[in-house]
């Protein structure tokens, strides 16, 4: 079999090349075709209400069935299933402070005399930063007040009198 | 000038801040009502130092619509620190929790005031009914809020009255509702209650609570001579309600049976109350029976005489049917030990095929329906520490020892016992329900222009909604149920279920494809005959639940009708060869 010339390669190449592209673009178009074909037909025939067509409705999705994790997901009752849950966690300190060093001294011989500490055993505890205001600090029109911060100084008190407040005993009011 | 203002408010504050310990007790309204709750020198209360605020409120749609104000026959110009003037309306709807000290206001009646806080609960609740409906006090009541007698009293309005108590606490004068007493107290983690229990917890809220229920609030039936919860405080008591008509719709009595939607999360819930501390020492447990499954929850605490919300959040059938829940608790008291969930399924009752000859010539526009709105709740759970308070317990044996000189010695041979206590903490959520809805024109509908469209083409409709709370997740659940009603069926008779997707807390809606749209669209379809003008869609979300109940929400939204489906087409004469 004859080998085929560079310029005979070159024009199969181009040949094979544009075949495929028009191939490809006849395709598109055929289908673009269709659907709009499709929609007109479909366009057309919208007086006609049928009941019997076949529609699927997208299923409802519950929050449960979401992806959400295990912990935060709802229990799901089942027959005989359990589960247990905890509110809070608890938790209790175990430490014990040392063993207070007691100073040694005569009275410590005295079988007559039962010894005592001159001032009570104290656990150490951690104190609280002393940067921190104290409740009744009054800064820039504000007091500290342990739980809610700083609080607007609302300016002085004021009273009032309602002078025409008093019962002339006709009833016009229901009160259960 | 700042330094000026500074020193002069140092002055004021100076002189209005007592600083005199008093003696335990004094001035206490013991007599029946116990103790002060293991009071100190700076914590009392003065028979008489009682009030009542008085807010207006509509009753349409249950909103407070006047600036509360404080009645009271005492002078009360010392009071330091107060809560600004919100009613418990105010609360429930979302009002922060924020402390005032001083610009404080308040009113001193010319003829006194009857006794509010009584030691024997609502003692002299008569003549609190006889002040609060008289004619004369109701016109000065309604010149003090600025309103006219004669629409305060038109029926459109009731009055929510609240006893106000005034005391020192921690050495500073207090004013505060019994609704903001129970809120401080959660503040503090039950430290107002342990000084003040018996006025702050006991005596102040009972001296008002209704008798039927009313603005949201249940009838209050239980004890009226021990001190209550937090939780029982802002629920149900420390209010009474003027009104001045009789209600139209009787308000149904509380029932044990819970109504839920088919394949939804739900959270139900009890209260779990107690005389005395359940702390981790020995837990609490509370157990849920659902239909043969059982949730357990474990590590439950509640300081002295207060109580707890415990819940479980499942999910519900696919299935309508009656599903029972017993609960059952090991130690404490159970606000119901027995619950009824009617699961029910909305997917019924979808709109008819429209027709082209459909008609209605006597359609008139109905008005938008109204349900239980709630858009935000809250909720806590207890916990506690160990705060040790270790006490050297000494004990000396004399040691012989015959080389001594002294014949033994002493040897303390004691230890540390912690003679500490268990300090509970109050941990807050709430949990706030947002929504918007948009309805337009379907984007089949060439001839729609923004919200203008021709009758009986179709509408859509987007739902978006948004569940806000520092809460873990596991306490809470976005809203999962929309439904939708319209004009032609004058809101009832016919609903759509919206389809439903979700994001954590996040959700949206949309209508499900209608089975008679050519296009297979999610749309509704307007009737034919609709007249010219609003299209208003009602929907209802909800199923937005916490431990503290479900949150829902009335949203609507239109598009304009103007001519209909015919306008867009003509038919005419067409050329032939």
């Amino acid at each position: 079999m004859n080998r085929m010339s560079p310029k005979t390669k070159r024009y199969l190449t181009l040949a094979v090349t544009a075949f495929v592209s028009v191939g490809a673009a006849a395709l598109i178009i055929m289908n673009r075709v269709g659907v709009e074909a499709g929609q007109a037909a479909e366009s057309a025939s919208s007086t006609q209400v049928s009941s019997e067509e076949e529609v699927s409705v997208p299923p409802i999705i519950v929050a449960s069935q979401e992806s959400k994790s295990g912990s935060t997901s709802a229990f799901v009752p089942s027959s005989g299933s359990s589960k247990s849950t905890e509110l809070t966690k608890l938790e209790k300190p175990t430490s014990t402070p040392p063993k207070p060093s007691t100073a040694s001294g005569t009275n410590f011989t005295d079988k007559t005399k039962k010894p005592s500490y001159s001032s009570k055993p104290t656990a150490k505890s951690k104190t609280a930063s002393s940067n921190k205001p104290k409740a009744g600090d009054i800064k820039d029109g504000k007091m500290y007040d342990p739980d809610f911060g700083w609080v607007t100084i609302g300016g002085t008190n004021k009273q009032t009198t309602a002078s025409d407040m008093y019962e002339d005993g006709v009833k016009v009011g229901i009160m259960d | 000038m700042k330094r000026m203002i500074s020193l002069i408010l140092c002055i004021v504050l100076a002189v209005i801040i007592p600083c005199t310990a008093f003696a335990e007790g004094e001035g206490n309204i013991d007599g029946g009502g116990g103790s002060m709750g293991g009071g100190t020198g700076s914590n009392f209360w003065h028979e008489g130092e009682d009030g009542v605020r008085i807010t207006v409120v509509r009753i349409s749609d249950n909103k407070p619509v006047s600036i509360p104000i404080d009645l009271t026959n005492s002078s009360e110009g010392n009071v330091v620190k107060h809560f600004d003037k919100k009613s418990k309306l105010h609360y429930k709807n979302g009002s922060a929790f924020t402390m005032m000290v001083l610009g404080y206001t308040y009113t001193k009646p010319s003829k006194a005031l009857p006794k509010i806080i009584s030691s024997g609960g609502n003692a002299n609740i008569a003549a609190i009914k006889s002040y609060f409906t008289d004619r004369q006090i109701l016109k000065s009541i309604a010149n003090l809020i600025g309103a006219t007698y004669d629409t305060l009293i038109d029926g459109k309005y009731k009055l929510l009255i609240e006893p106000v108590a005034y005391f020192t606490f921690n050495g500073n004068k207090m004013a505060m509702t019994a609704t903001e007493a129970a809120l401080y107290d959660q503040k503090l983690s039950g430290r107002l209650r342990s000084k003040m229990v018996s006025l702050t917890h006991q005596n102040l809220p009972l001296s008002m609570f209704l008798e039927k229920s009313d603005l949201g609030y249940p009838a209050y039936s239980g004890s009226t001579t021990k001190a209550q919860s937090d939780a029982t405080i802002i629920n149900s008591l420390g209010l009474g309600i003027v009104k001045f008509k009789e209600d139209s719709t009787p308000v149904p009595p509380v029932s044990s049976t819970r109504t839920y939607r088919v394949n939804t999360d739900v959270i139900t819930s009890i209260t779990l109350d107690t005389d005395s501390q359940i702390n981790p020492n020995s837990p609490a447990r509370v157990t849920f029976n659902i239909g043969s499954s059982s949730y357990t929850v474990t590590n439950i605490v509640i300081p002295e005489g207060d109580s707890q919300v415990v819940w479980v959040k499942w999910h519900t059938p696919n299935t309508a049917q009656k599903v029972n829940i017993s609960i059952s608790a090991s130690k404490g008291s159970l606000s119901t030990r027995s619950i009824t969930a009617d699961v029910v399924s909305l997917d019924k009752n979808e709109p008819p095929d429209p027709q082209a000859n459909d008609r209605n010539d006597s359609f008139s526009m109905p008005s938008l329906p109204s349900n239980t709105q709630i858009t935000n709740n809250s909720w806590g759970v207890w916990s506690a520490v160990w705060v040790p308070k270790w006490v050297w317990h000494e004990d000396w044996h004399w040691i012989k020892d015959s080389s001594s000189k002294t014949g033994g010695h002493w040897k303390d041979s004691g230890q540390w016992v912690d003679e500490g206590s268990w300090k509970y903490t109050y941990t807050g959520y709430k949990a706030y329900l947002s929504a918007k809805m948009s309805l337009l024109p379907d984007d089949k509908v060439w001839s729609a222009k923004g919200k203008q469209m021709p009758s009986a083409y179709g509408v859509k409709i987007s739902v978006t909604s948004d569940m806000t709370s520092p809460a873990p997740s596991s306490q809470i659940t976005g809203a999962q149920t929309a439904v939708s009603y319209f004009p032609e069926f004058q809101y009832k008779t016919y609903w759509r279920h919206l389809a439903y997707s979700a994001g954590g807390e996040s959700s949206s809606f949309k209508f499900k494809n209608n089975i008679y749209s050519t296009y297979n669209r999610p749309v509704h379809f307007t009737p034919l005959w609709f007249p010219d003008g609003k299209y208003t869609v009602y929907t209802y979300l909800q199923d937005a639940w916490t431990p503290a109940g479900m949150l829902s929400m009335n949203l609507n939204d239109y598009v304009t009708i103007k001519g209909s489906v015919y306008d867009n087409w003509h038919i005419g004469p067409k050329l032939t060869d």
